[in-house]
C-alpha cells in the first residue's frame, strides 16, 4: 500500500492562490452568500494562512502558508467521530462519508488545524457555477462536514484507468488539483513510502517541518522552510 | 377499573423497564461487534459495555423488587 | 368520602394539587407561548439548516453546547443532592429531596435533547444506534445520560408510592391513575421496608451515576488536543461545577414554590441557612478548582493556551469572565459569610448569581477556545441569533411548565417523610446521639434509656 503525502516548497511558492481556486471548483465546494463569508462561513478546503508580517508598515512582508488538510497519520479527528463519518483509508487518505454524518461538528472542533468546513446551509449555486460541476465529486447537502481529500476521486479514476491498461498505478498518474495547478510546481506528492520518490525525498530534506508536529499527529503534509 | 387490569397495567409499565435493559444490553453487544469490524479500541466500548449493561440492569431488578415485594406483602395482609 | 373529610396535619401539602389559582394558569398561557415560539425557531432550523444560528467558523460550537452542559448541571441539584442527604442521615432533608428530584427528571430531558437539537443532520440520528462508536465520547456520553436520567426517574418515583398511595386513598381526582401507580401500597410495615431497602440501594448507585455523568461531559472537551479543554481536572472540575448550579437552582426552585403554595411551615429558614452553608462551601470549591486550571495555564505560559487565557481576561470575553467571577465567587460569598445577609432574599439573589454565573462559565469555557485556534486564523466572532435565543427560552420554559405540572399531580414535599420525620425521628437521632457520646457502650442500652426518658 502506497501512503500518499504532500509536500510544500515554501520558497517557491508565490501566495498566488491558483491552488485555493483550483480546489474549490474541483470539489464543488459550496459558495456561500456575502453576508455568510462575512460571518466566518465561507468555505475553503485549500486555504492561504497569514502565518505572521514581517517588518513594520507600510514595508509589510507577509509569510503565507497554503493549508490544506494535513491528513494527518495520527488523525484526532476521526478518534471522536460517533458514527465513524470520517475514517482513514489504508492508503492514509482521511476520507468523509457524507451520507453518514449526523453533523454533530465534533470532529471540527477536535481538528487542531482547524481544517473542517460545515455546510451550514444549502444556497442557491450561480447558473454558471452549476454549469461548471465536475460530475465525479458529490454536491454535499446541509447539515455535514467536509474537507480536503486530496482529490481522493482522481485516484479511483486513475486506478481503474492503470487496471484497464494492466498495469500498475504509475507515480504521476494520480495528483490532487492543487499540485496540477500550481504554476511554480512549489507542492509535490506521491508515495511517502516509496524513499526514491520526489516527495519523500523532499518530506526529509533539512528544511522540511510539519505544522504543529509536536501534537503528535503525524501530518502527512509538509512544508520546506523558506530561506533567503 | 378492576383491580386485574390495574395490576395488567403495572406489569406493562414495570416491562418497559425491562424491555430498555434488553435493549441497552443488545445495543451495546452490537456496538462491541461494530467496534470490532471497525478496529476501533477495544477495552473502551468492553468495559463502558460492562458498566452500563450492569447499571441497567440492575436499575430494572431494583424496580422489579419494589414492585413484587409490594405486592406479595399486600396480600399477606388482607 | 370526598377529600374535603380529611383533615390531615399536613393539609397544605395535599392543597396545591386539588386548588388551582387563575395566575396559575395565566403563567401556564404565557410559557406555553414561549415555549411554542422554541419550538417554531427548531421547525426553522431544521428547513434552513444550522445556518439560523450564530454559529460560524472556528465557533461551530455554541449555544447548544453551553446549554447542554448547563442544564445537565442543574439537573445534579436534585438526584445527587438528595442522595448525598440521605446518605448522610440529616434529617433536615425531609421536605427537600423531593423538589430535588424532580428538578434533575425535568431537567435532563430539557438538556439531554440539546445535542440532538445542535445536530446538522438530525434526520440521521439511527445512525448513532446502527453505526455507533464507543470509543468516541459522544456516545459515552449518550449512555450515562440515559442512565441517569432511568436512575433518577425510579429514584423520584420509588420514594413517592406511599404518597401516591396517600393520594389514591384520599379519593377525589384522577383515581385509577394514583391506584395504577401506587402499586398496591398499603403501609404495611413488610412493604415500607421493601421500600426502605429498594431506596438505600438506589441512593448508593445514584451518586456514581451522577458524577460520572458530568465527569462525561467534561471530557467531550478534556478529550480534545485544544488549548483551553485539554485539562485533567476538567471532569472533576465540571462536577463541583454542576453541584454548585445544581444547588444554586434548588434554593431558588425552593423558594418559589414556598411562597406560591404557602410552604413556609415546611421550608423555613434553617433549611435554607443550611443550603446556603452547602452554597457557600461549594462555591470555595469551585473557586479553588477554578484558581488552579488558570494558574497552571498562566504559569506554563505555552502560546496557544495563552491566547484563550488572555482573550478571557483581558480579551474579547474579559466583560463576561469577570462578570462570572463576580457571580460565582464574589457575591455568594460575600452574602452568604455575613450573618447579616444570610437571609432568604439574600440567599435568594445570591443563588439566581450563581446559576447566572455558571451558565456565563459554560459559555467561557466552551467559545473562547473555538474562537482562538492554534493556527493564526484571525479571531472567531459569536453572537447568538434569535433562533438559539428562542430555544433557550423554550427550555427554560419547559422546565417551568414541567415543574407545575408536577406540582399538579404529586405533592412537591414528601408527605410520609415528613410524617415519619415528626413520629419517629425525635426517637431514632436521640438514640444515634447517646451512641456518639462517650461512656454509652450497648446499643439497646441507650434504646431504654431514651424510652425511659420519654
Ligand atoms: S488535519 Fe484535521 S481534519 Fe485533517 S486529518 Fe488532521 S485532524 Fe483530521
Ligand atoms: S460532524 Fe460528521 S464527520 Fe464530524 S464527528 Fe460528527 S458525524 Fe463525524
Amino acid at each position: 500500500m502506497p501512503k500518499y503525502g504532500m509536500v510544500i516548497d515554501l520558497n517557491k511558492c508565490t501566495s498566488c492562490q491558483a491552488c485555493v481556486t483550483a480546489c474549490k471548483v474541483e470539489n464543488n465546494v459550496q459558495i456561500v452568500s456575502e453576508d455568510d463569508a462575512q460571518n466566518g462561513r465561507a468555505m475553503f478546503w485549500m486555504k492561504m494562512l497569514t502565518m505572521e508580517f514581517d517588518g513594520d508598515y507600510p514595508n509589510i512582508k507577509p509569510k503565507t502558508l497554503p493549508r490544506n488538510c494535513m491528513q494527518c497519520d495520527e488523525p484526532s479527528c476521526i478518534k471522536v467521530c460517533p458514527v465513524r463519518a470520517t475514517y482513514k483509508r489504508d492508503d492514509g487518505i482521511v476520507a468523509q462519508i457524507y451520507p453518514q454524518c449526523i453533523g454533530c461538528r465534533y470532529c471540527m472542533a477536535n481538528c487542531p488545524y482547524t481544517v473542517k468546513v460545515f455546510n451550514w446551509d444549502r444556497e442557491e449555486q450561480p447558473k454558471e457555477i452549476e454549469k461548471l460541476y465536475n460530475p465525479d465529486v458529490s454536491v454535499r447537502p446541509k447539515g455535514v462536514v467536509e474537507k480536503c481529500t486530496f482529490c481522493v476521486h482522481r485516484l479511483q479514476i486513475a486506478s481503474e484507468k492503470a487496471k484497464a491498461e494492466h498495469r500498475e498505478l504509475a507515480p504521476g498518474d494520480y495528483v490532487p488539483a492543487c499540485v496540477e495547478v500550481c504554476p511554480v510546481g512549489a507542492i509535490s506528492f506521491g508515495d511517502l513510502d516509496d524513499r526514491k520518490s520526489e516527495v519523500s525525498k523532499a518530506s526529509r530534506d533539512y528544511r522540511a517541518f510539519g505544522l504543529l508536529e509536536e501534537l503528535g499527529t503525524v501530518p502527512k503534509v509538509r512544508y520546506l522552510n523558506a530561506i533567503e | 377499573m378492576k383491580d386485574r387490569t390495574v395490576y395488567i397495567i403495572q406489569l406493562i409499565t414495570l416491562s418497559f423497564n425491562w424491555i430498555l435493559a434488553v435493549s441497552v444490553t443488545w445495543w451495546f453487544i452490537h456496538l462491541v461487534t461494530v467496534a470490532d469490524e471497525l478496529n476501533d479500541t477495544q477495552t473502551a466500548s468492553l468495559s463502558i459495555s460492562i458498566v452500563a449493561i450492569t447499571v441497567f440492569w440492575i436499575l430494572a431488578g431494583v424496580l422489579s423488587y419494589v414492585f413484587f415485594s409490594l405486592h406479595k406483602h399486600d396480600e399477606e395482609a388482607e | 368520602m370526598s377529600y374535603q373529610d380529611l383533615h390531615d396535619e399536613d393539609e397544605a401539602l395535599f392543597r396545591p394539587i386539588y386548588e388551582t389559582s387563575r395566575s396559575f394558569y395565566v403563567v401556564v398561557i404565557v410559557l406555553t407561548a414561549v415555549f411554542l415560539f422554541g419550538v417554531g425557531c427548531y421547525i426553522h432550523q431544521l428547513f434552513y439548516g444550522l445556518g439560523a444560528t450564530g454559529m460560524n467558523e472556528p465557533v461551530s460550537w455554541a449555544f447548544y453546547i453551553v446549554d447542554f452542559v448547563f442544564f445537565i448541571g442543574i439537573s445534579h441539584a436534585g438526584t445527587l443532592i438528595s442522595a448525598i442527604l440521605r446518605l448522610s442521615k440529616a434529617e433536615w432533608r425531609r421536605p427537600i429531596t423531593r423538589m430535588a428530584e424532580v428538578i434533575t427528571g425535568i431537567v435532563l430531558a430539557i438538556g439531554g435533547l440539546h445535542p440532538v437539537i445542535d445536530l446538522g443532520r438530525p434526520d440521521r440520528i439511527l445512525h448513532l444506534f446502527e453505526r455507533g462508536r464507543l470509543q468516541s465520547p459522544l456516545l459515552w456520553d449518550l449512555t450515562s445520560v440515559t442512565a441517569y436520567f432511568t436512575a433518577s426517574t425510579i429514584y423520584l418515583y420509588v420514594p413517592m408510592i406511599p404518597d401516591i398511595a396517600l393520594l389514591r386513598d384520599r379519593g377525589g381526582k384522577l383515581q385509577n391513575l394514583y391506584r395504577i401507580l401506587a402499586w398496591g401500597y398499603k403501609g404495611t410495615p413488610k412493604q415500607k421496608h421493601a421500600l426502605e431497602r429498594a431506596i438505600n440501594i438506589l441512593m448508593v448507585m445514584v451518586i456514581p451515576i451522577a458524577v460520572s455523568v458530568h465527569t462525561i461531559i467534561a471530557w467531550i472537551f478534556g478529550m480534545t488536543l485544544q488549548p483551553g479543554w485539554h485539562s485533567t481536572i476538567f471532569g472533576p472540575y465540571f462536577v463541583v461545577g454542576a453541584i454548585y448550579s445544581g444547588i444554586a437552582a434548588l434554593v431558588i426552585v425552593m423558594i418559589v414554590f414556598r411562597k406560591i403554595f404557602h410552604f413556609e411551615d415546611y421550608l423555613k429558614e434553617i433549611h435554607f441557612k443550611y443550603l446556603g452553608t452547602l452554597l457557600l462551601v461549594v462555591s470555595l470549591l469551585w473557586t479553588y478548582f477554578t484558581f488552579a486550571e488558570y494558574l497552571t495555564t498562566f504559569y506554563g505560559h505555552e502560546p496557544a493556551e495563552m491566547r484563550v487565557f488572555l482573550y478571557k481576561f483581558a480579551g474579547g470575553y474579559a466583560p463576561f469572565f469577570w462578570l462570572m467571577v463576580f457571580c460565582n465567587f464574589l457575591l455568594p460569598v460575600i452574602i452568604l459569610s455575613n450573618k447579616k445577609t444570610k437571609t432568604i432574599p439574600g440567599i435568594l439573589v445570591a443563588s439566581i448569581g450563581v446559576v447566572l454565573g455558571m451558565w456565563l462559565e459554560r459559555l467561557i469555557i466552551i467559545i473562547p477556545t473555538l474562537a482562538n485556534p492554534r493556527l493564526p486564523y484571525p479571531t472567531g466572532i459569536y453572537i447568538p441569533s434569535v433562533t438559539e435565543i428562542g430555544i433557550f427560552a423554550a427550555g427554560m420554559s419547559a422546565f417551568i411548565l414541567g415543574f407545575m405540572g408536577f406540582s399538579k399531580l404529586f405533592p412537591l414535599i414528601s408527605i410520609w417523610e415528613t410524617k415519619e420525620g415528626r413520629q419517629h425521628s425525635v426517637h431514632e437521632v436521640s438514640v444515634r446521639l447517646r451512641e456518639y457520646l462517650p461512656g454509652q457502650r450497648e446499643e439497646s442500652g441507650v434504646e431504654a434509656s431514651v424510652k425511659a426518658e420519654l
